[in-house]
């Protein structure tokens, strides 16, 4: 085993880009980005590109625990969190662990669950624990949730607030392949079998070590803190928005920016590594107005990347 | 965070302490104790925000403070009273609230009281305090222009730097432009507001009368009477000349005009020549070296006996020159009316008569009766003192007989009485003997202190012969040339030197010394090879603009970071290939890269990159390899 933090988790994306997951390198850096940031991903696109596709694929690159729940409008609370079941031999009840005491969890078409579901999931993602009749229980460590929904369809779903989307690290969409890459996938067919035979690539404590490795190597200068405020407050300021990037959202700008240059193998961020995360870490964050509804975040805050110089000296 | 309000508070108080300096030393004590005070109290009342003098009070005094001093505006003296009464101001102004507009009160008044003190004395220390209070007030003329937007306005320490630095060039340039001016505008004989000080008073005067026994001491006077530059003289030498008094007068001796000669001649050494800059001074004599040949660099009138009068008054800094030859021979051709020389005081006292007769009794022979007369004085064992003096009409004969101490004009008086009765022609001659070497500045310092008298005796052939009483006293090695005045330590010395060339270069500097700089600066241009014609000296002035407007911008060149020219360059060659859209702001070095798709560019934002986003200055090797990338480019 090389002492290079980097190379086990290269390893998982290489991998998966190259033999299960063709053309979809962008979603799988960003999700790696998430999970070593340890925050949670949305996969937000239109049914039939592959977002579980890609979340069942990592969960099985990444050798972790792995629950999964398929959201529906029924669904309830307990059934994410685990309930106590009365049991008659031993004449007492007894906890049964739900789905959300994994590494990973894969919460399918969240914006179908009720908003009393997805905000008991939306708290066990923040506070990385549950509380269940009083007694609270630790989630174990790395704790990621990959959440998926489809933002075209509007019935019988519940649309997160904004509020609990400002939880999720990266959203990101999964796009339609390469013309090339389609057509080979068209031939071949689905590759859902293919996913299960993926062995673990990566171990927990590999995972963790590139995690420590982030946050003690790669360095942030003034520089660049200077340019992530500089970005977030013209979100504040701008006319079009209702409210602009948090200061969690900052943190997580500046958390997923060292991620991605830890990958790039870089040990101190470049205004690259913030341009790159800018859209998949802040568009869901904020709130237009209005009036402006039906405006794309995304072409705001490309907008402000234009605007803001890089700073160069 | 700095209040804009406090600083100017500050500076108002340093400015009030500026431009005190040149006129401490004529302002009346209580005021300048007002003064001080006022000051700090002025800087606590602002800070406090609490005023002890009510508006209507404050406007009263101001009044009475003027019109008080408005009283003493005599035509004799103008500027002194008037610096007294905007000293009052100032002081109200400085207890009384500020707006913007009292600042700028105090600025003004702060100049006017400076130029004020211009008119009573122009030593050096006037320049420094000028030059400290240029840069006060233009300080505080930029940050009152932010003050008037704002009054609560705070400022952070940066944005502070940024408006002193521009606070301080303004200044530095303006005073490097006044001095190209100073040397180059045209000028007048004397200073333009001389008007104004019709009658400035000299400092120091020689006693036009030589009356011993008017009092019982003499108070030591530190003040300058005149610098003289050349080189250094022996002891014997250093006789300057100023006034020759040869008839008494009621128990004095003054001078009146003298006989007529035949003319003189000087017989002696090669002359040399002093330069010499007089303080300012009450009377019109112009001090030379003993014996003078000629004075130039001012209009003056030689007398027989050689004196030199300038024929303005001397109320002004300017110098002259002298030449003269010290030790030499001062031969009169023709007849000298010797009973003009030989009138001798009408009240002599017994005992003085009793010796002149006595030594009248030892021959005809004039050199005879000289050794004489100089065997007595060194009998009667004399000593040079300034206190404890005789006094009264009969001073003199106490002085030779029963106390037997005095000063120089004891000596002279003495000899020219007991001289006249033994029938040798004598005549006072008053000056200064000594003075102070200053081998830094190569002149003579010559104090008040040093003021002397000595007699010139008619000798055999007709020659006039410098003799000093004084030099008879016992202890004349010691005391005489150096009366009160220690030698000067190194660092007077240096103060000293720097006022000279004060005074030299600047105080002086009047209309005829600009035109030899002229005249100066042109031959010697003229000597540069063929270059004779004006054009070029047009050619060489661009020149000399253009050689000095690319230092500036070399200097700004320098001045910008080595990151800063390191990207300009790569702007610049980037934009020479691939177009001017390729550096937009919002795009980092390496996403240039990867648009222009090139491994140069790829290396450059890598290892520039590496430097400044970690927060580091490129080191010297990454410099290198970063210019020879954009070589590559």
């Amino acid at each position: 085993m090389s002492n290079d933090p980097r190379l086990p988790v290269l390893n998982v994306i290489d991998t998966l880009a190259d033999h299960y997951l063709k053309g979809k390198v962008q979603a799988i850096k960003l999700a790696m980005m998430s999970l070593l940031s340890g925050g949670h991903l949305l996969l937000e696109d239109i049914p039939g590109l592959g977002k579980t596709t890609l979340a069942l694929a990592l969960a099985h690159a990444l050798g972790l625990s792995f629950g999964r729940i398929q959201c529906t409008s029924d669904l309830l609370p307990s059934d994410i969190t685990g309930l106590s079941i009365y049991d008659r031999n031993e004449n007492q009840f007894k906890f049964i662990e739900g789905p959300v005491f994994n590494n990973l969890l894969l919460a399918d078409e969240i914006n179908r669950a009720m908003p009393k579901t997805q905000s008991a999931l939306l708290e066990a993602m923040e506070e990385h624990r549950v509380t269940i009749e009083g007694k609270t229980y630790r989630l174990p460590d790395p704790f990621i949730v990959i959440a998926t929904q489809n933002p075209v369809e509007q019935v019988g779903t519940y649309p997160l607030p904004e509020s609990q989307l400002d939880r999720f690290l990266i959203t990101t969409g999964i796009g339609y392949p390469p013309e090339s890459m389609e057509k080979t996938i068209i031939q071949t067919g689905s590759i859902r079998e293919g996913i299960r035979e993926i062995k673990p690539l990566i171990s927990r404590e590999e995972l963790l070590r590139a995690r420590q490795a982030i946050r003690d190597e790669v360095q942030l200068s003034d520089k660049i803190t200077e340019y992530i405020y500089r970005l977030v407050v013209a979100t504040r300021e701008h006319p079009m928005l209702l409210a602009g990037i948090s200061t969690r959202g900052a943190i997580s700008l500046a958390d997923t920016a060292r991620s991605h240059a830890f990958l790039d193998g870089r040990d101190h961020v470049i205004p690259e590594d913030v341009k790159a995360l800018y859209l998949p870490v802040c568009a869901h964050r904020l709130i237009l107005r209005p009036e402006n509804e039906t405006l794309d975040r995304k072409e705001i805050l490309l907008s402000l990347l234009d605007e803001n110089p890089v700073p160069l000296v | 965070m700095v209040r804009i309000k406090r600083l100017l508070d500050m500076l108002s108080g340093v400015v009030a302490l500026l431009c005190m300096g040149p006129v401490l030393a004529y302002l009346d004590l209580p005021l300048l104790l007002i003064e001080l005070i006022a000051i700090p109290a002025g800087f606590w009342c602002d800070r406090r925000e609490r005023y002890p003098l009510p508006v209507w009070l404050a406007t009263l005094i101001a009044l009475c403070g003027m019109t008080l001093y408005a009283a003493q505006i005599t035509r004799a003296e103008v500027a002194i009273p008037v610096v007294h009464a905007m000293v009052v101001l100032l002081v109200v102004r400085l207890l009384t609230p500020k707006e913007s507009r009292d600042y700028l009160q105090i600025f003004v008044l702060a100049l006017f009281i400076l130029a004020g003190a211009s008119l009573i004395n122009l030593e050096i220390g006037f320049a420094f305090y000028l030059v400290l209070l240029v840069f006060a007030v233009t300080l505080g003329l930029v940050i009152l222009t932010v003050h008037v937007t704002d009054q609560k306005l705070l400022m952070t320490r940066q944005d502070l730097k940024k408006l002193v630095k521009i606070g301080l060039v303004l200044p530095a340039i303006s005073l490097l432009l006044m001095l190209v001016f100073f040397v180059i505008l045209p000028r007048t004989r004397h200073p333009l507001w001389n008007f104004l000080n019709p009658t400035s008073k000299g400092k120091v005067g020689l006693a036009e009368t030589v009356q011993p026994g008017s009092f019982s001491q003499i108070s030591a006077n530190d003040a300058l009477a005149f610098r003289a530059e050349g080189p250094e003289l022996a002891p014997e030498d250093r006789y300057w000349r100023a006034l020759v008094l040869n008839q008494p007068k009621e128990g004095r001796w003054v001078r009146s005009a003298p006989p007529k000669t035949g003319g003189s001649k000087i017989d002696g050494p090669a002359p040399l020549t002093f330069t010499i800059y007089p303080e300012p001074r009450s009377d019109r004599y112009l001090m030379t070296l003993d014996r003078p040949l000629l004075v130039d660099g001012i209009r003056n009138n030689q007398t027989s006996d050689q004196m030199f009068i300038a024929r303005s008054a001397i109320d002004h800094r300017f110098r002259y020159e002298v030449r003269a030859s010290p030790g030499a021979l001062l031969k009169v051709s023709g007849d000298v009316d010797r009973d003009f020389y030989l009138r001798p005081p009408l009240v002599v006292s017994p005992r003085m008569r009793e010796l002149a007769n006595r030594i009248l009794t030892q021959g005809d022979d004039v050199s005879v009766r000289i050794k004489a007369l100089a065997d007595f004085f060194r009998n009667q064992e004399l000593s040079y003192a300034q206190d404890d003096l005789p006094s009264g009409p009969n001073a003199i004969d106490s002085f030779l007989f029963d106390k037997k101490r005095g000063y120089c004009e004891f000596f002279a008086s003495a000899y020219i009485t007991l001289a006249r009765l033994t029938g040798i022609p004598t005549r006072l001659v008053g000056g200064y003997y000594g003075g102070d070497y200053n081998p830094m500045g190569g002149y003579y310092l010559v104090g008040e202190a040093t003021a002397h008298v000595w007699v010139e005796v008619l000798a055999a052939n007709n020659n006039w012969q410098r003799i000093d009483p004084s030099q008879w006293a016992i202890n004349a090695e010691t005391t005489l040339g150096r009366r009160d005045r220690e030698q000067l330590n190194p660092f007077r010395q240096l103060v000293d030197s720097l006022n000279y060339y004060w005074v030299q270069a600047v105080v002086v500097f009047d209309l005829k010394q600009q035109i030899s700089i002229f005249r100066d600066t042109r031959a010697k241009l003229s000597n540069l090879g063929s270059v004779q014609t004006p054009e070029h000296l047009g050619k060489m002035i661009v020149a000399l603009f253009l050689g000095t407007g690319l230092v500036v911008c070399a200097f700004a060149l320098r001045r910008k970071p080595k990151e800063v020219r390191l990207l300009g360059e790569l702007r610049k060659k980037l934009e020479q290939r691939y177009g001017e859209e390729v550096f937009p702001p919002g795009s980092g070095l390496a996403e240039i890269a990867e648009q222009v798709d090139s491994d140069v560019c790829r290396e450059f934002a890598r290892i520039y990159y590496g430097a400044i986003f970690r927060d580091r200055s490129l080191s010297a090797q990454e410099f290198s390899q970063l210019k020879n990338l954009l070589k590559e480019l």
